[in-house]
């Protein structure tokens, strides 16, 4: 269930884009704030501290980047880029400098549903810290004891599967770029190690997926990274 | 450039003039008084009466090696010092016999004749000898310059040519300066400096912008920005401190009939016989025409060099700008068409869900929304497809590879593009394992993305497709197949050009008029190129159309167990 009555601010200077998204959050009980330029964005931001930035990168006035940047510096308001596929530097940039969450343009109203619904429970999950479990469909997993299974059947990972896996869980429908993913699983500078990031989510995939051809856990973003789906938002 | 032939230069000029005159002076006066001392002391005079014919051969030994003045002044000496020494009267210039007289009078004119004649040949064969030289130089110059095929390179050796050539006349470098779009004249070609690093002072640039205008030499020193007024050049004279050894800069007009088409920049060594200042001014040094009339015949030629190698850049330039222009218009064609199309489905399925009057039930207005939907999508991949393009042409399509599993970019698109293969078969015929390689995802994408939609495109709607790939040597080789029409066989190639869309012909095909831009192989070519790979078609045994892709596999070899 979306958390109803939550606020939503839509930064983007395309009447009509801002138009379309206002009627669609509205009719899903959203209430919805606009901004057309950066500066608009952020002082809505501290007059009436919405729930989840939708921003658009291309701004009048300053880039959404800066807009990103400067939101983060001080306070965990999810923000969900929307960009044109293209400008693919732009968008990984904004997800490394703390953007949540992002959407291809030209969008469907769905996927942006979809991901203000993940966006707003990461926000209330945040405070309750990780469970020792956890259960997605098929799959489940006890961090106490590193165990994963498929079904009731114990699947054997190596250890950076095991924590690739693991931080995967730990932002569920959240997307991860592959630099945040080397990171956390890696370590600091590890860039050179992307080659093989590919490779281990394909074998995670083997194992885990139920399916592998078509997963449904693991997401492949193109060009961007992957992301854990949530199954529960469905 | 260091295999560059060198042209014959011009012969230097012979030394300085005073020198010259004093060796002349001097022979002819060692010539004539050698002989009148042989003849004193054999006293051969009066025993051999017209032993003064002995002198006339000094006098054509110094007619036909040193020219008129050594010649003259030796047959004026012999002529004095016979009747000085040896006709009596003796020591004095007087001579009493009738006959002594005219026999010494015809000496000197028969010397002074002969001696004429014999340095108008020798000037003829000189003559004949530069001018041969001449023609020489200016055949090695067309032909050095035909051998370049550049325009840039004709310049470059014509610069060099000019320095080979009047090297021995003081010029040092050359440069060639012509007008740009802007009518600001630009540094073409230089002999030996990368024509980058010719700088102009303004001053330079001015004067040859006035030398440009007017058609008028110009002259600068080059060490300081001294700036000779151009008052001083209208004339012939060559500027002030002859003789000094000064470095200076010669701005000459490039004429083609009354047209200044370029200006040449020569870097000089002043000397007070150098180069020649202003064509057409007959009265100045008679002498030296002759060296004159070769500079500018030079020059001329270089003109016209210049302005072919002009002609011939302008040429290549309307070339250039007529492909681009024919692309643009098939781009323009093709590209409005193709917005339409998707355009026009949109606006119709939007519009009928507007209408009032009609009330459509839900499955049909489910279907315009689908409509609407996807043809977005497809316009969105036209719009990928353009960008594409557009990078392609640029260079600036850099693949990030990093290595993925070809399975899954080929399960990714699949199904993203669910909606449009509804109500198909699609075979996958994949091999066990991951199948790495070493891919840009995104640009991989936008290929199978472009080779499915094509097969989708092209084929009758329940007819399937098959998507296969396998590892062969250091290569996965993917393929796209599908079961329709096929192509032509001779245009099995030309699918990957630009635009290029297989003509509508009878048959199946006509009821689908083509939708494409003809722009989704070529972007398909454009990023397999970018990663190494080769793209190619083949029709197969069932008729269809088969595009294969073949990319290095890498890392992905090492990685794969």
């Amino acid at each position: 269930m979306s958390k109803q009555g939550a606020s939503i601010l839509v930064v983007d200077d395309e009447k009509e884009i801002v138009r379309a998204l206002q009627r669609r959050l509205a009719a899903s009980g959203y209430r919805v704030l606009t901004a057309a330029s950066g500066q608009e964005a952020l002082e809505e931001v501290h007059r009436h501290h919405p729930d989840v930035l939708l921003l658009d990168l291309v701004l009048p006035d300053m880039s959404g980047l800066e807009v990103c940047r400067r939101i983060r510096a001080e306070s965990n308001l999810p923000i969900i880029v929307l960009s044109v596929k293209d400008a693919e530097y732009d968008k990984i940039e904004a997800l490394d400098l703390g953007a949540d969450d992002y959407v291809p343009k030209p969008f469907g109203m769905d996927e942006v549903l979809a991901r203000i619904r993940v966006a707003l429970r990461h926000a209330a999950q945040v405070a309750s810290g990780t469970a020792p479990h956890f259960h997605a469909g098929p799959l489940s997993i006890d961090f106490a004891l590193r165990r994963v299974t498929v079904d009731g059947r114990e699947v054997s990972l190596t250890p950076t599967e095991y924590d690739l896996l693991k931080v995967f869980v730990a932002h569920r429908g959240k997307l991860l770029t592959r630099q945040m993913l080397l990171n956390e699983v890696w370590g600091e500078s590890s860039h050179a190690r992307t080659h093989s990031l590919h490779v281990y989510v394909a074998q995670l995939r083997q194992k885990i997926e139920p399916d592998p051809e078509y997963p449904r856990f693991i997401l492949t973003i193109p060009g961007v990274g992957y992301r854990f789906s949530d199954e529960s938002e469905s | 450039m260091s295999t560059m032939e060198h042209i014959l230069p011009v012969e230097a000029q012979n030394g300085l003039f005073w020198h010259r005159y004093l060796l002349d002076s001097l022979l002819a006066f060692v010539g004539a008084m050698l002989v009148t001392a042989i003849i004193y002391f054999f006293r051969l005079y009066p025993r051999i009466p017209n032993i003064s014919i002995v002198y006339l051969l000094v006098v054509l030994a110094l007619a036909s090696t040193r020219g008129r003045y050594a010649s003259i002044l030796a047959s004026l000496v012999a002529f004095l010092s016979f009747d000085f020494f040896l006709v009596p009267p003796l020591y004095v210039f007087t001579i009493n016999r009738a006959e002594e007289w005219i026999a010494l009078f015809v000496f000197l004119v028969t010397a002074i004749l002969t001696s004429q004649l014999a340095v108008e040949l020798r000037e003829r064969a000189e003559q004949a000898r530069r001018r041969e030289h001449e023609t020489h130089t200016l055949y090695d110059l067309l032909r050095l310059t035909n051998r370049e095929g550049e325009p840039e390179r004709q310049l470059h050796t014509v610069a060099q040519a000019i320095v080979d050539v009047f090297s021995s006349w003081g010029v040092q470098d050359c440069a060639i300066l012509l007008p740009d779009k802007t009518g600001n004249l630009r540094v073409q070609a230089s002999a030996y400096q990368p024509v980058e690093q010719v700088v102009l002072s303004s001053d330079e640039q001015t004067t040859a912008a006035w030398v440009m205008a007017h058609g008028r030499t110009m002259g600068l020193y080059d060490e300081a920005s001294l700036h000779v007024s151009s008052a001083a050049y209208s004339g012939p004279q060559v500027p002030a401190q002859r003789g000094a050894m000064r470095r200076s800069l010669r701005l000459i007009p490039l004429k083609l009939g009354s047209k200044v088409v370029g200006v040449l920049r020569l870097r000089v060594l002043d000397q007070p016989r150098s180069l020649p200042y202003e064509e057409g001014q007959p009265e100045e040094h008679e002498h030296a025409d002759a060296r004159t009339a070769f500079f500018w015949t030079f020059l001329d030629e270089v003109t016209t060099l210049v302005e072919r190698a002009r002609l011939q850049k302008e040429n290549l330039r309307i070339a250039v700008l007529q492909r681009i222009d024919a692309m643009r218009m098939a781009l323009l064609s093709s590209v409005s068409h193709d917005l339409r199309t998707p355009l026009t489905s949109i606006k119709a399925a939007a519009s009928s869900l507007l209408q009032s009057d009609v009330q459509w039930d839900e499955e049909t207005r489910r279907a315009f929304a689908q409509t609407i939907v996807q043809e977005a999508d497809r316009l969105n991949r036209l719009v990928s497809n353009l960008l594409g393009m557009s990078r392609i042409e640029e260079g600036a399509l850099k693949p990030e590879k990093e290595l993925y599993s070809l399975k899954t970019l080929i399960y990714d698109v699949l199904a993203r593009m669910e909606s449009l293969l509804k109500g198909r078969t699609v075979r996958t015929y994949l091999p066990d394992g991951l199948l790495l390689v070493e891919l840009d995802y995104v640009q991989m994408d936008q290929v199978l993305t472009n080779l499915i939609e094509n097969a989708v495109r092209y084929t009758p709607p329940e007819s399937p497709i098959e998507v296969s790939a396998r590892r062969k040597g250091g290569e996965v080789i993917l393929s796209v197949a599908d079961c329709g029409p096929g192509v032509p066989a001779a245009d099995l190639e030309r699918i990957f050009d630009k635009f290029y869309r297989v003509q509508t012909q009878n048959g199946q095909r006509q009821a689908r008029t083509p939708t494409g831009t003809g722009l989704g192989l070529a972007v398909c070519k454009g990023i397999v190129e970018a990663h190494g790979g080769r793209i190619w078609a083949e029709l197969h045994d069932g008729g269809g159309l088969a595009i294969f892709v073949a990319l290095p596999i890498g890392e992905g070899e090492r990685m794969e167990q």
